[in-house]
């Protein structure tokens, strides 16, 4: 290209050559000024160890005739702390039984979604997964996708007599007598953890470690977090981008002030709708407050849940309102990072209610009816199933995903700050009564529902963006007529398709949502 | 006997057939089964994964008539295409213009320059804008400040009054050297020596160029807009990754409503809708094509109005 | 499916537009010399400013690729820490990481073997019946050109699903040639517009004297017309890799179940983890899958234009 060629002609030589030279002059000013400093920065440290406890999986013999050839087991979950579980066990496993080797994708939910709707189509769905949310498990046993443990686990009623009750639950886990998702960890776990900057937070009047902070407090200590960052940092950041942004927060705050079953759930005492509770319209507008107090990261609105998780150890805000899953990799990739954590703002914090989680455990896997793996995975999920193997999850996945047996959760030795979010997780969370299991035609509902648009969580941001102008109250009773009209029109599609539901199904007069309702799961 | 002279041309014809075979056994593959399939789908009420599908006639298009969410969509995509398009043929042929003289001995460095976006990935691209151009102490927004011609950093992508002209500008950016190419290469076909000649005669830059180039480029220009259009209706794997649609709705194009509406938003509990989804595109497409159609009868008439016979050559 | 990318998909193909490609010379020897130099002061000014105009233009379009590769060789923590582009210390870790962590090598193979393939079908599918529809008349033809035109207008990202069943029942799932297939099966109007404008205009005695030479048809179009189509195959050829390269919910939904056939823009596109983003691996991710098709340009871009040029003078 002669662009490049040094040599120049005769015709009209000067101009150009100055011109390039000034070209030249100006770019190498363009150089030295841009400089960025990173010298300070050291390289991400190695990944720290938990003392204490013997950290060696020591796989048991089988109890089933595992296959002799050679095989590969595909395993996909959603990755993430659970990925330090399995990093280890699988390659464990795969030296106990050189014959197996096993694939093992930690991916997100997006993949997830895409593989296994299209995967449960052909049969290429991988032998074990977690199903996204737009599968329900009824939907996915009715359409003959997935297997049931009973028929490939020889003592399977003792391996499930080993959970706490609300594990397994009919209409949830189980259908037609039959179990079809393992719920390897439990959901005593707190999702919408107030998680601060230590470094932030220090000059603070109050001690974000001991205290909880009221809602107004929470807003005062947004604004003076940023105004003691004057652009450098901001008070609190979200991730709006991801549904759930700010109505995951805003949905917690309302169930611990005494909403009970959440901002925009059904109060299962009643089956009314809570959108229009006055605590949740308080609660909207302390959130539009501190937006307008200019106490948000601005990029908040088009971040993603990852995208705002990231930007916290960057020392980019003070607060975020999101779960422990945070704590192991902030600390591993950023060791310059101090991290504190406590209970989300409380409307009255001397008046503190649970939130309550429905039955089915989480971290649900299911395995593809297609799979001709059976007995490896009936060896794999007996060994999870034990409390050897449930703390063996819990040393490595710590309170990210805590364990499903409460007896793991009580023998675990892990750090004061995942420790405390385990505490909090387990003193503040109930188990709560779910329609579909006092009458499985519930979920038939589930799978016809159109989600009712804008959602909750749109409603929200457009509210914050200021693209609904309209009051939060008007915005809230517009919600509500379109949450009615989804659920309405999702029963009455339902019993049009033979279900027997009606909207009392949603009603259970004798719930009090300060105490587990554990009566609906005893076997 | 007319069928008969048709089965024999078609058989005198048969060597042509069996040359496009290849290529239209994989076009009807890929392209026209799938969509007489979505013409199929629109029909019933059906998730896309469950085995059950309902038929429900027309309830999907009656649906969807009623969803101002649809219309929003339909609007927006007119809307970034109605706007983006003028401004990318435009600034292209500029470049083109500049770009075309032969003297300029730098000239094929910078065409490479405006070239690069063009070929690089669109998902990846949009991940590099939405950090460059980060509310936060973004590149975009720091050069803007340093150069003193902002005091507060813009939400380039946050607010929702800009985020639509983020959209465009950084569509126009990612897409303008390709125009610029099909320019460039018009301009080309321009023979020197209309230009010399009209030199002798002493015609300036600007009379060349008007008096030379654009008729010469007319022709060109009609096949140009039209492929330049139809890019900029198609915008999917760019606005997913820089906006999602966000923030509420408010860049939420066609493309980006039919995916939502098949697939289900990111993360949330939902119903996949692939037969609503499936008439969502039919709808737009039939739109679409309706639209293209006037207003070709429309030019059509105009034409024929002002010089008969003016369009068919 | 060209959701991905847009250079391939586009433009309409009526009989009409055909013929709008206006006839020239067949040669293109005649415009690569160059013109001599203006020599008047007026236009070394003119020329003077349209440097001082383009060259900060220039620089300001480039500057997010250079961002990127500099963020690339940025620890985490300094990605967003300013405007300039030279790191003090520079983190080549970043690239080791993701070369590990998103396999960059193995998806790199793929790319090529999808790119190189889907450009060799293109240019035989378009080739061919750009030839047909351009050349020959033959009854049905309307018919096709409407039908063509119709794609045009009509958006296609939900129409993945019959895709992937007709994949599937051709027991073409999990493998490359699966993915190449239903890439080269998109309508690729341009490439077919180009191809049948160039034949369209060729003179007759092309075919007429070998005919009479006792070429058949098969003989005529491949021995005689090909051949001369090549500044339109050139122009198809990058057109096409572009498009390839870039393509991305094709090989995303066609990999599903093996996540050791994708492509490079969507590895780095499951680099983004669920509950996890590092932004300098990404940039490093982006960097590699970026550079090739750059470089790529920057070798073949003298045929480019000149390969559009050819076509579209003829």
């Amino acid at each position: 290209m002669d662009y490049r060629s040094g040599q120049h002609q005769a015709d009209g030589t000067l101009p150009r050559r100055k011109l390039l030279e000034l070209i030249g002059v100006g770019s190498a000013g363009l150089i030295a000024a841009s400089c960025v400093d990173t010298s300070d920065t050291s390289e991400p440290g190695s990944r720290g160890t938990t003392p204490g406890l013997s950290r060696t999986i020591r796989i048991p013999d089988p109890a089933v005739e595992l296959p002799a050839g050679d095989v590969q087991l595909r395993w996909m979950d959603s990755g993430d702390m659970k990925a330090r579980f399995f990093e280890d066990f699988f390659p464990a496993y795969e030296k106990k039984h050189p014959q197996i080797s096993v694939r093992y994708d930690g991916t997100n939910w997006n993949q997830i979604t895409e593989v296994v709707t299209l995967g449960v189509r052909n049969g290429t769905a991988p032998d074990v997964f977690q199903l996204p949310s737009q599968i329900t498990m009824g939907m996915a046993v009715s359409n003959g996708w997935i297997g049931a443990y009973d028929d490939i686990i020889p003592n399977f009623a003792e391996v499930k007599a080993r959970y706490p009750a609300g594990a397994f639950a009919d209409g949830v886990t189980d259908f037609g007598g039959k179990t079809y998702g393992m719920p390897l960890t439990g959901q005593q776990r707190i999702n919408t953890l107030l998680l601060f900057n230590a470094d932030l937070v220090r000059d603070l009047d109050v001690d974000l470690h001991t205290e909880i902070l009221t809602w107004n407090q929470l807003r005062e200590v947004a604004k003076a977090i940023t105004t003691q960052g004057d652009g450098a940092y901001y008070g609190i950041i979200f991730g709006l981008a991801q549904p759930g942004g700010l109505s995951g927060p805003v949905n917690a705050m309302c169930q611990m002030a005494g909403v009970a079953g959440g901002a925009d759930g059904i109060d299962l005492r009643t089956g009314r709708f809570n959108v229009t509770n006055p605590i949740v319209i308080e609660a909207i507008e302390l959130m539009l407050a501190i937006k307008s107090d200019g106490s948000v990261h601005p990029d908040s609105v088009n971040l993603d849940a990852p995208g705002a998780r990231a930007r916290m150890p960057l020392g980019q805000a003070g607060l975020i309102i999101q779960g422990p899953w945070n704590i192991v990799p902030w600390r591993d990739e950023n060791p310059d990072f101090h991290l504190g954590l406590n209970l989300p703002p409380q409307k009255d914090p001397n008046d503190i209610w649970p939130l309550s989680y429905g039955p089915g455990g989480s971290n649900t896997y299911v395995y593809s009816s297609k799979t001709k793996l059976g007995p490896v995975i009936a060896d794999v999920m007996s060994y999870l199933s034990t409390l050897e193997g449930q703390v063996q999850w819990g040393l490595r996945v710590g309170a990210a995903d805590p364990p499903a047996f409460p007896e793991a959760i009580a023998k675990l030795e892990i750090d004061e700050l995942q420790q405390k979010a385990l505490d909090l997780g387990t003193k503040y969370t109930v188990l709560r009564p779910e329609p579909a299991v006092r009458n499985p035609d519930v979920s038939k509902v589930y799978e016809v529902q159109v989600p009712a648009t804008p959602t909750f969580s749109d409603t929200l941001v457009g509210l914050f963006t200021g693209q609904i102008r309209e009051s939060v109250e008007q915005a809230m009773r517009k919600m509500e007529d379109r949450l009615e009209k989804s659920l309405e029109d999702a029963i009455a599609k339902a019993r049009s398709r033979g279900a027997q539901v009606d909207r009392d199904d949603w009603v259970f007069d004798d719930w009090d949502p300060r105490q587990p309702y554990t009566k609906l799961y005893e076997r | 006997m007319r069928t008969a002279g048709l089965l024999a041309r078609m058989w005198a014809a048969r060597p042509v057939y069996l040359l496009m075979l290849p290529g239209l056994v994989l076009i009807v593959m890929f392209s026209f089964y799938p969509l007489v399939m979505s013409w199929y789908y629109a029909f019933f009420d059906w998730s896309g994964i469950d085995q059950e599908m309902y038929f429900i006639g027309w309830q999907n298009f009656t649906e969807l008539a009623a969803d101002e969410y649809f219309w929003a969509a339909f609007g927006r995509t007119l809307w970034f295409a109605g706007v983006a398009t003028p401004i990318e043929l435009l600034l292209s042929l500029v470049l083109a213009i500049v770009l075309n003289d032969r003297a300029l001995r730098l000239a094929p460095l910078y065409r490479t320059l405006f070239f690069i976006p063009v070929v690089t990935t669109t998902a990846i691209v949009s991940i590099v804008m939405s950090m460059v151009f980060s509310s936060f102490n973004g590149p975009a927004n720091q050069a803007l400040m340093a150069l003193g011609l902002i005091e507060r950093p813009i939400g380039f992508l946050t607010d929702t009054k800009t985020v639509m002209w983020t959209a465009i500008g950084l569509f126009v950016w990612k897409w303008l050297g390709q125009p610029m190419i099909y320019w460039l290469a018009a301009l080309q076909t321009i023979p020197t020596e209309l230009y010399e000649a009209a030199q002798v005669d002493g015609a300036g830059w600007w009379w060349r160029a008007v008096s030379i180039t654009a008729p010469m480029l007319a022709p060109f220009a009609v096949v140009i807009t039209l492929i330049v259009l139809v890019g900029n209706m198609q915008v999917f794997a760019f606005m997913q990754a820089l906006t999602h649609g966000g923030p509420y709705f408010s860049t939420e194009v066609m493309e980006l409503y039919i995916y939502r509406m098949a697939f289900g938003a990111q993360g949330q509990v939902s119903t996949q809708r692939l037969g609503y989804a499936s008439a969502a595109g039919v709808l737009f497409g039939v739109l679409l094509i309706v639209l293209a159609v006037a207003q070709i009868l429309a030019v059509r008439t105009f034409r024929q109005g002002s010089s008969p016979g003016g369009v068919v050559r | 499916m060209t959701l991905g990318t847009k250079t391939p998909s586009g433009g309409a193909s009526t009989r009409r537009r055909f013929g709008r490609w206006p006839a020239g010379p067949l040669s293109t020897k005649a415009h690569r010399g160059r013109r001599a130099p203006s020599r008047s002061p007026r236009g070394r000014w003119r020329r003077l400013l349209i440097y001082v105009i383009l060259t900060p233009l220039a620089f300001v379009w480039i500057y997010p690729f250079l961002w990127m590769m500099s963020a690339s060789v940025r620890p985490n923590g300094k990605v967003f820490a300013g405007l300039g582009l030279f790191p003090t210390k520079w983190f080549w870790s970043n690239y080791a990481e993701a070369w590990v962590d998103a396999e960059i090598g193995r998806y790199f193979i793929n790319t090529v073997i999808v790119s190189f393939s889907a450009v060799a079908i293109v240019v035989f599918t378009t080739a061919t019946m750009g030839y047909a529809l351009g050349r020959c008349n033959f009854p049905g033809r309307r018919i096709l050109v409407g039908l063509l035109a119709a794609l045009v207008f009509l958006p296609q990202g939900y129409t993945i699903i019959p895709i992937f069943d007709l994949i599937t029942r051709l027991h073409l799932d999990g493998t490359l040639f699966g993915i190449i297939l239903a890439e080269s099966g998109q309508a690729h109007i341009i490439q077919l517009l180009l191809y049948a404008g160039y034949f369209r205009q060729l003179p007759k005695e092309l075919e007429e004297s070998a005919t009479m030479d006792g070429a058949g048809f098969f003989t005529v179009f491949f021995r005689i017309f090909l051949p001369l189509a090549k500044p339109v195959t050139a122009t198809v050829i990058i057109l096409q890799f572009i498009a390839s390269w870039n393509d991305f919910l094709l090989p995303l939904v066609l990999t599903l179940s093996q996540p050791e056939l994708r492509t490079l823009a969507v590895a780095v596109y499951s680099f983004q983890g669920e509950n996890f983003t590092n932004y300098a691996q990404m940039n490093a991710a982006s960097t590699i899958s970026l550079l090739p098709v750059i470089i790529v340009f920057l070798l073949l871009q003298r045929y480019f234009v000149e390969g559009i040029a050819g076509a579209v003078k003829q």
